[in-house]
């Protein structure tokens, strides 16, 4: 049984599960449109990174923002892009995943909690408040689901392949998850 | 979700991640950890294929964090932690070793195969850019911790993107 696990592990991370994907090419090529309502904010750190668990069997952080303005991180998504045949339009299909642009994403992170079991999250913590009702709306059919006495909500996005979980923890950091995790 | 609320119940904030996370929260670009158990790790190494036997000690690993920042130049940072000195002395060993494999079995493949795709003035350019990576190739160990740093100029990458096609 424990044979198959590092196999497992690598391939998690291979493909940090498609909606970490989706979230992260997303918010890399979605067009811009982080407003700001208001409450409390965190200035400074945002906190997301206090959702890693320390003992996690693995983590991955992209400052997107800050990649985003390097010609080399440009000139990789155009490699990218013509790498799929240029047929295959994925970015459009992505962009309806997210209501963030790379400029608004100050950190991306994906947390492997168990490999094994499949369970993991992505962390978003961005630069400055988010529009909570437009990040909602990419979230098809959205429900809430109330648990250890918070609400999330579960939804479909556009390019995920089963439903997804989001729960606001602040102004400035979302988390993402698959409906199963 | 529900892993994310139980951690936010009950935050479980010292671990072996804690150096992947402190590195996280500063200013590199990409930082990725692993906390792999050794039961997991062993399989791994039963897996990998022969030529690669020699390197199964880098494997010997508790936890690995990985950093890099891109600016003029990639620079790219692996910090494995190891559960003793003499375990963390062997992977420095296959560490080191690994820049002369690079040498020896790839690197004359690459340069061909950039002679080919590319005119001779950016080949020459690509050629000195990897020797200048594998100069910054510097393996350190204190204690259990081994570090391997190097850079990569990204005018080598553009000319590598470049004889892959992409402009």
């Amino acid at each position: 049984m424990e044979k198959r696990l590092m196999a497992s592990f690598f391939s998690s991370f291979r493909a940090v599960p498609a909606l970490a994907a989706a979230v992260v090419l997303g918010l890399l090529l979605a067009d811009g449109v982080v407003s700001a309502p208001a409450p409390p904010v965190p200035k400074g750190d945002a906190g997301d990174l206090a959702l890693v668990p320390a003992d996690a069997q693995g983590l991955i952080t992209l400052r997107i923002a800050d990649l985003y303005k390097l010609d080399i991180v440009r000139k990789g998504l155009a490699a990218l892009e013509k790498q799929s045949g240029a047929k295959t339009d994925f970015v459009a299909e992505l962009r309806k995943a997210t209501g963030l642009a790379p400029a608004d994403v100050e950190r991306f992170t994906s947390v492997i909690v168990d490999a094994k079991a499949d369970v993991s999250y992505a962390i978003v913590s961005t630069t400055k408040p988010y529009d909570r009702a437009r990040l909602l709306d990419k979230l098809g059919g959205a429900k809430t689901v109330k648990h250890g006495g918070r609400t999330y909500h579960v939804g479909k996005i556009a390019s995920a392949p089963s439903d997804v979980a989001m729960y606001f923890v602040n102004p400035r950091v979302i988390v993402y998850a698959p409906r199963a995790g | 979700m529900r892993a994310c609320l139980g951690h936010l119940a009950a935050r479980k904030n010292k671990g072996p991640l804690e150096d992947a996370l402190k590195l996280a929260a500063g200013k590199r670009h990409f930082v990725a950890g692993i906390n792999p158990s050794s039961v997991a790790m062993n399989d791994f190494k039963n897996e990998l294929a022969k030529q690669w036997k020699g390197f199964n000690s880098l494997l010997d690993l508790k936890t690995a964090t990985v950093a890099l920042d891109f600016g003029t130049a990639t620079q790219f940072e692996l910090v494995a932690r190891y559960p003793a000195a003499n375990k963390a002395n062997d992977a420095r060993k296959a560490a080191e070793g690994v820049k002369a494999a690079i040498e020896l079995l790839a690197l004359p493949t690459l340069v061909d195969a950039l002679k080919q795709a590319l005119p001779p003035a950016q080949a020459k350019d690509a050629t000195d850019g990897i020797a200048r990576a594998l100069d910054s190739y510097k393996v350190e160990q204190k204690d259990t911790l081994v570090t391997v740093k190097f850079k990569i100029e990204n005018k080598m990458v553009e000319a590598l993107l470049s004889a892959g096609g992409v402009k």
